[in-house]
């Protein structure tokens, strides 16, 4: 997926994400002008004017904004945008335009080019991808070898652990079982990869039933054995066994991520909740933690953007357990709460429709 | 006045009581891999039932044109080249059309490309390759209890009766297996007419082999 940011690094005209309204940026051969950020600052009618661009049908033409320059509105990589801030040639038309063409020339565009920079900067995005799935695809090969390894030691620890307690194995000998659990989280690092690789896996039909609880409470008890601090509890709504169709080649990558998350951008000594819940016929996976302020999330994680920086990952995860919740017609909410001291509070909700 | 509601009975509502020991008596399960998985000793310890080849091709094509099998886990590579180009979805394909009825596990951890996608959608379900022991024996139990359905058991039977679901002639043979299910004598009745309707030898041999499993199951069969 790509983002907003990275599509503007392309444009050579100022650009506005429609679909997250924010102050636009600048394009790479015309800048912003002054007077499209003063208006788009202190005059509501400008936001007004592209909420009402984004919802309207006017894609591929080339519309006046209430400052007298014009924007267009366009689709790249899957996002509403439009570029804004120039004035096209033959003009619109009115008195206000005549003025800011005087005053601004440089912004002065063939109104037929406009166009042609939105398919050209559509034909560099779609060559990227296909070159981002080309490498994505090799090193999935490559990974099949390396998961391969990765089950001999994952199902050779398991079996210890059976033999030295059939009852019970996660209580055998806690290095043994600390091999079986780490190889168990790469397994799922493997499924991220595939998936990314691969994401038309999110399109398989929902033809197996399971039981969330026990999914959770799995990768509950693989993650926890990698919490060093001991934060992680788990609850459920005692008696409650929720059943939902679901692909079993996907769905344990929703819990997957959404724990390993909660452990990467958890402040070290405060406690990870995983809830298990019923909310009538939907069952309710909620998963909080606390972090900095500062790395809390917002909507664009469900996007493949990385929001926080300074700390390691691919930023992907987030995006695949939506896609993989968008083929389980379930939904993930995200709802943060920035604390005064700089903790905040940051919960995942995911609502599963149940079969019993 | 009074106003009589007469509703179709239906397969639908009908649950099997097997327990899980019964469940595992009665059940075989086939394993089709190129490379002797160690599930196989895995599944041997546990008790159930199990054989093993490397491939499915003309020689021991019985394997699962007959119903043997309740269960067969299927690799994807290197196997079912008698069958077409698409490796483990060729026997797959195969499989499904002279038995419906036979549960097939997906048994690979590869990434399969978009076109080969099938494989995993035509199957029961998916058992990753490295997929740990415990939930490993789980998703077979559950393939199992799927095997010993009556729904899927009776959408086999359709297929080598060549019945079409929803048919007129489909609800009319669910009615008197549902009416056999509380009286014995009613599912001998619905047992002999079913008999005399495959036609061909092979179709004759799986429907045979399902309606008899059909009326076992019956007698452990609730009506919902």
């Amino acid at each position: 997926m790509i983002s907003f940011e990275n599509i503007a690094k392309l444009s050579p005209l100022p650009i506005i994400d429609l679909d997250n309204m924010a102050m636009p940026n600048d394009g790479i051969v015309i800048s912003l002008n002054e007077t499209c950020r003063r208006y788009f600052k202190n005059n509501n009618k400008c936001k007004e004017f592209y909420q009402n661009i984004a919802h309207s049908d006017v894609m591929g033409k080339i519309v006046q904004c209430p400052a007298g320059f014009s924007c267009f509105k366009t689709s790249l990589a899957n996002r509403r945008v439009a570029f804004i801030g120039f004035i096209p040639y033959p003009r619109m038309g009115g008195a206000r335009e005549r003025e800011l063409a005087k005053k601004h020339s440089d912004v002065k565009i063939q109104a037929d080019y406009v166009a042609k920079i939105a398919s050209n900067i559509m034909r560099t995005i779609e060559d990227f991808v296909k070159i981002e799935f080309d490498i994505l695809k090799r090193n999935s090969s490559a990974l099949h070898e390396i998961r391969k390894l990765n089950r001999n030691i994952k199902q050779t620890a398991e079996r210890w652990c059976r033999e030295l307690k059939p009852t019970n194995p996660d209580a055998a000998d806690i290095r043994l079982v600390k091999i079986w659990k780490t190889s168990e989280i790469m397994s799922h690092q493997f499924d991220v990869i595939e998936l990314l690789a691969n994401r038309d896996l999110t399109q398989l039909p929902l033809n197996s039933t399971i039981e969330l609880y026990k999914l959770i409470d799995k990768c509950f008890r693989i993650y926890a054995s990698a919490d060093v601090d001991d934060r992680m509890n788990l609850h459920c709504t005692p008696g409650y066994h929720p059943v939902i169709l679901a692909c079993d080649k996907t769905l344990p990558i929703i819990p997957t991520v959404l724990i390993e998350n909660a452990l990467k951008y958890s402040i070290p000594d405060r406690a990870i909740r995983v809830d298990v819940m019923q909310d009538n016929s939907y069952c309710l996976v909620s998963v909080t933690n606390k972090c900095y302020n500062k790395n809390l999330p917002d909507k664009t994680v469900f996007e493949g953007v990385r929001f926080s920086p300074n700390i390691e990952g691919s930023g992907y995860g987030l995006f695949l357990a939506s896609l993989v919740a968008k083929q389980h017609n379930a939904t993930i909410e995200l709802k943060t709460r920035p604390g005064n001291s700089g903790i905040a509070n940051c919960e995942f909700i995911i609502k599963f429709k149940t079969t019993n | 006045m009074k106003l009589f509601f007469w509703r179709k009975k239906s397969i639908e509502g009908l649950k099997t009581a097997m327990t899980r020991d019964e469940i595992l008596r009665r059940s075989r399960i086939l394993i089709v891999d190129d490379e002797s998985p160690d599930l196989i000793d895995d599944l041997k310890k546990a008790h159930f039932s199990v054989d093993y080849v490397k491939d499915i091709t003309n020689e021991n094509l019985e394997l699962i044109d007959r119903p043997l099998y309740d269960l067969m886990i299927l690799d994807y590579g290197n196997v079912g080249s008698d069958f077409g180009s698409d490796q483990g979805l060729s026997l797959l394909k195969h499989a499904k059309r002279v038995n419906p009825s036979l549960v097939v596990l997906a048994y690979t951890s590869k990434s399969l490309p978009s076109s080969q996608a099938d494989f995993y959608r035509m199957s029961d379900g998916i058992l990753s390759k490295d997929a740990g022991i415990g939930e490993s024996m789980e998703k077979i139990e559950e393939a199992l209890k799927k095997a010993f359905d009556v729904k899927n058991l009776w959408l086999g039977f359709l297929h080598a009766a060549a019945v079409a679901p929803g048919s007129e002639t489909d609800l009319m043979w669910q009615n008197l297996f549902i009416e056999g299910v509380s009286n014995q004598n009613k599912m001998k009745k619905f047992r002999m007419k079913a008999m005399g309707f495959f036609s061909g030898d092979n179709s004759k041999q799986i429907g045979i082999a399902i309606l008899e499993k059909l009326v076992e199951i019956s007698l452990k069969t609730l009506i919902g």
